[in-house]
């Protein structure tokens, strides 16, 4: 059969899908070899599959590095399953009723009232860094605490028990999740340089590696000195760099000096126009009193001081610093435009 | 390098020459290590298929985490097949089932109370997808797309996805054909 319409086309669906067997299909198959029409549609339904399957394999491709924080989610996971005795289903359901009943009402309210609940704003995490250390911290969708590391030494104490929902430390080259309470870890150069775990536990994932787990008293350090930085040199005051010693305790960490004469010290700087000077120390500003109300004027000036110093790199680094640290500044469209 | 390794409860690393079948068993004695390493295996393919078939949704990485969890909960009756994928689509595919009829009924119950528009489709998935493909698969209903992804994609037969997703055989051939026929004329390659 070679028409255009063959009266035996609906048989390549079936024999596709096992429905044709024995006599039929070999007739079937027979006929699939002399007849266009149902070569066409044979070859019509692999050219299908064939694109599903393509679409499939680009489908579930995910970065390195959410593999590896799914993966550790997945494992933390199963070890709750492994350590949690095991419920009967009569008691879950028991539970699951007025769990249901909660939810419906909660469902109500937001299409009642057309606005969602007021969200629990969990604790923070107790972050201290020294003076030379450059970090930002904001909270995250979900209410997960986000700490970005540029360089320097930070020393973190989680309190789960506060109702605290995980913390993330973004480093320069990957990125350290807590499981547990308290470490240090260290960045320079655009690399992680240590990690030290005092209590708990903590995942550390780096790019183009696989991830670590650290227990208490573990220290991870990397396997290669970090290459030395080549480039031009920034206009910036270099701020000097930590060195990955020993775990600081918290007691170790100097105690920041006023903030006001500190931010009077970094206007003068400015007014006498000392760009750089005057961005040097409201860097220090925002690091040693990162929660003072002033940090946010701090954060704005050290962008004009960065313009008068004629680096603009840092301008636009410094201006993404501030949206990120305050997302609704009252500059935020002024320094939008950087 | 740690100074101190961290090894807990888990057991020793699983070889990659493992066979499926012998991760499954000790992923059934509670090994992490052997959760890792079917994890590693097929968390793309899992992955890859939940997104198909929902479209890239956002609870896309809950799912593949319940998927693998729910295998690990079954893994006692583990069948012994070679490759443990068709089984753990099998596991995506009853979670995907459950969920949207969770899912349809909150809805439901939610927009009874006058005033609530639910769109039936959200168009931004479409414009997201990532090919004509993609985007043709998100025109169709979810039961006839899991039926063809499960058939075409993974290579399940008929009477696997019928005891699967538990329904009869006709229906699966009869999703089949609506799926092809609708793909088709969304991505207009010529029918018969």
């Amino acid at each position: 059969m070679t028409s255009a319409r063959c009266p035996r086309l609906f048989e390549v669906e079936a024999l596709r899908d096992g429905r044709l067997g024995g006599a039929e299909q070999k007739t079937f198959e027979r006929h699939l070899v002399t007849c266009a029409a149902c070569a066409r549609e044979a070859a019509a339904l692999d050219k299908l599959a064939g694109a599903a399957r393509a679409d499939a394999r680009s489908a579930g491709v995910a970065n390195e590095l959410h593999v590896l924080r799914e993966r550790t989610r997945l494992l933390a996971g199963f070890d709750r399953v492994l350590v949690s005795p095991r419920r009967r289903a009569g008691a879950r359901r028991v539970l699951l009723l007025p769990s249901a009943a909660l939810v419906a009402v909660a469902a109500l309210m937001v299409v009642w009232f057309g606005r969602p609940a007021s969200s629990v704003r969990p604790g923070r995490a107790d972050v201290r860094a020294d003076s030379t250390t450059v970090w930002s911290r904001r909270v995250a969708i979900g209410n997960r605490e986000e700490i970005a590391l540029q360089r320097g030494l930070l020393w973190i104490r989680v309190d789960h028990s506060s109702g605290h929902r995980g913390l993330l430390v973004s480093l320069p080259d990957g990125e350290l999740e807590d499981v547990g309470t308290t470490f240090t870890v260290s960045a320079d150069g655009g690399r992680t340089t240590r990690v030290a775990v005092e209590e708990g536990r903590v995942s550390l994932r780096l790019r183009g590696r696989p991830a670590v787990d650290i227990g208490p008293g573990g220290v991870w350090l990397p396997t290669a000195p970090p290459p030395p930085v080549v480039g031009p040199t920034s206009p910036v005051p270099p701020l000097p760099t930590s060195r990955p010693t020993h775990a600081r305790h918290p007691s170790a960490v100097p105690t920041a000096p006023d903030p006001l004469v500190e931010f009077r010290a970094a206007m003068e700087a400015l007014r006498a126009g000392d760009g750089r000077q005057a961005a040097a120390a409201f860097t220090r500003f925002l690091v040693e009193h990162p929660r003072d109300p002033m940090a946010e004027d701090a954060a704005y000036l050290r962008i004009i001081a960065l313009q008068r110093a004629g680096a603009s790199a840092d301008v636009k680094r410094a201006a993404e610093e501030y949206l990120q640290r305050f997302p609704t500044g009252f500059r935020r469209a002024e320094v939008e435009k950087l | 390098v740690t100074e101190r390794s961290h090894q807990g409860r888990l057991g020793a690393a699983i070889s990659a020459v493992a066979t499926d079948p012998e991760v499954m068993r000790r992923l059934a004695a509670g090994d992490t290590s052997a959760m890792g390493a079917i994890y590693d295996r097929y968390a793309h393919s899992v992955r890859g298929f939940l997104a198909q078939a929902t479209g890239g949704a956002a609870d896309v990485d809950d799912l593949v985490h319940a998927t693998f969890l729910a295998a690990a909960d079954g893994a006692g009756r583990y069948d012994g097949r070679a490759s443990c994928r068709p089984w753990l689509i099998g596991i995506a595919a009853q979670l995907l089932k459950r969920r949207r009829q969770t899912f349809g009924r909150f809805i439901a119950f939610v927009s009874s109370f006058g005033g609530t528009r639910v769109a039936h489709a959200d168009p931004r998935a479409a414009l997201q997808a990532r090919s004509d493909v993609g985007r043709a698969l998100l025109t169709i209903a979810e039961p006839k797309r899991v039926a063809f992804l499960m058939a075409e994609v993974e290579g399940l037969t008929c009477p696997e996805i019928a005891a699967t997703l538990g329904v009869p055989i006709g229906t699966v051939w009869t999703r089949l054909h609506a799926a092809r026929r609708e793909l088709r004329r969304a991505l207009e390659v010529d029918e018969p």
